[in-house]
């Protein structure tokens, strides 16, 4: 795949070198994006993200991209992205995402390399501050934690825009593709809080698939998306070096599926999520030759609303759920309410303050408090 | 229509009581409806027929918004908002962003497949006027 995205990229700078009698950087098309966001997260009652209860700075993130667009229909980019949110990541640099993009058609583009991938609403803006009001996106639905897997696959990806005339319009995404995981970062530091293991030593997956459609419906601003994925062979290798332990997890398969609904109306946008999580699998650990049954299942939801107030100034609400079964509510649940302020000095500048009140079961809260809040607030600038 | 074209020519501005578009002479289609440009300005469709990149520009003041709203949904500053999330997931480049309708004009003329939404077109050979009724 790999290869196959280096091809293309030759073969579009050697024509551009041919044709080119000007300026070949212009010629290229390049354009370079970035963004850089800092913060601070104090929690009451409860570690959560900050490694501890308390307030933690340890809360930032930066990305630089830079696209070409050599032909008329290609555009190659990359994006080198990192972060620190409290206990995941520490800083450490990744590429986000790089890739060979050829445009066919409106109905019909094809990705092929690291390719960002669609899974409801929000996947895709994971990272970029600037396209939500919220600090942080439906924490149930968009695990802070597993970024890593889910962000993006190393495959490709089919995507167009179908235009149905009077029954509204329909864009769509299929990808396939597999991914070798980092250890140090979020989903791999997730294991080691499962206490798996006071290490990762690898963690990959075979393959990841799936697809996302969303209909943007003849009634204006009201959208609905469906998206399926599936990532099989996931395994993780984790030892305990001060007790000799070592620990692996397999899972086959991890599935998810996301309905969302979306309405933009006048200054106000409101939406929803419903996701359904489930994976099952088996850990051993040697050299005791334990094994056990493992299960990773989940449902969550959000109702939100953004008031645009201004250019300038957007205010947010939300209440969060999630439940290891829907069928059994009352036995492990966290709800939260959440309100947020988003304030744009300029184009480039944002700043935002989120209050979240947290609400969990005793078999959730683990010992710890079973109410607890947390405040979050965050400057971005991007370019 | 060519005695329309010479009295806009003649006025200069082109005040036609609707949102206008002003796009590249070089872009391959002639006319665009307002279901194309919404689905431009959204950035659901990302190049002309042709296959010629599509540019946006937006024209950041009041008058310039009060079309975009009802063709779009968003103002001008929403717009940008969300074109940041194709720009920053590899989906699409940035709009270029103006503060007046004149210097929209310019930068429409000076960008191959470019196309702005403006409220008054001022007219020129330099670009092409559409206006979406």
């Amino acid at each position: 795949m790999w290869g196959m995205a280096s091809l293309l990229l030759m073969t579009a700078i050697s024509q551009q070198a041919v044709a080119a009698d000007d300026d070949p950087f212009s010629r290229l098309g390049l354009e370079a994006h970035g963004f850089a966001s800092f913060g601070y997260i104090q929690s009451w009652g409860d570690a959560w993200v900050a490694g501890g209860e308390g307030g933690t700075s340890d809360f930032w993130e930066a990305a630089v991209n830079v696209i070409a667009r050599p032909l008329d229909r290609l555009r190659l980019g990359a994006q080198i992205f990192a972060r620190d949110v409290g206990e995941y990541d520490n800083g450490k640099p990744q590429l986000d995402w790089a890739y060979a993009d050829w445009r066919a058609a409106d109905s019909l583009g094809i990705q092929v390399g690291r390719v960002q991938v669609a899974i409801g609403l929000c996947n895709e803006i994971r990272d970029i501050d600037a396209a939500r009001t919220p600090v942080f996106l439906p924490v149930s639905t968009y695990s802070v934690r597993s970024r890593d897997l889910y962000v993006s696959t190393d495959g490709g990806k089919l995507y167009g825009f179908v235009d149905l005339a009077a029954a509204g319009s329909v864009e769509y995404q299929f990808f396939v593709g597999k991914k070798h995981l980092d250890p140090e970062l979020g989903f791999a530091s997730y294991f080691v809080t499962t206490g798996l293991g006071t290490q990762i030593d690898r963690i990959g997956i075979d393959s990841s698939a799936g697809a996302m459609v969303h209909w943007n419906t003849q009634l204006t601003g009201l959208a609905l998306r469906i998206t399926a994925a599936d990532v099989r062979g996931l395994q993780v290798e984790a030892s305990t070096p001060a007790l000799g332990i070592d620990s692996t997890l397999t899972v086959d398969d991890y599935r998810l599926g996301v309905l969302s609904i979306q309405y933009e109306h006048g200054d106000w946008t409101f939406a929803s999520e419903y996701e359904r999580f489930n994976g099952e699998g088996e850990i051993v650990v040697e050299p005791l030759d334990i094994r056990r049954r493992y299960s990773d299942n989940s449902d969550d939801a959000y109702v939100s609303a953004t008031w645009h107030q201004r250019p300038w100034l957007e205010w947010y609400g939300a209440i969060e759920g999630g439940w290891v079964s829907l069928s059994n509510r009352q036995h492990a649940y966290l709800y939260s309410a959440v309100v947020a302020g988003h304030l744009l000095p300029t184009r480039n500048w944002s700043v935002k303050a989120e209050f979240r009140d947290n609400r969990r079961s005793a078999a959730v809260a683990a010992g710890e408090d079973q109410r607890f809040q947390v405040l979050a607030l965050k400057t971005t600038v991007d370019f | 229509m060519i005695r329309g074209l010479m009295l806009l020519t003649a006025l200069g501005w082109a005040h036609l009581g609707a949102a206008c578009v002003l796009m590249h002479p070089g872009v391959p289609e002639t006319t665009i409806d307002a279901a194309r440009v919404r689905d431009i300005l959204l950035g659901r469709v990302s190049t002309w027929s042709d296959g010629t990149p599509v540019t946006v520009i937006l024209v950041a003041n009041k008058e310039c918004d009060a079309v975009l709203q009802p063709l779009t949904g968003r103002d001008s500053a929403r717009l940008l908002r969300g074109w940041k999330r194709l720009a920053f997931t590899g989906a699409g480049v940035m709009p270029l962003v103006v503060d007046s309708v004149r210097e929209a004009g310019e930068r429409v003329a000076r960008h191959p497949g470019s196309l702005v939404v403006v409220d008054a077109a001022p007219t020129d050979l330099r670009w092409r006027v559409v206006e979406l009724r």
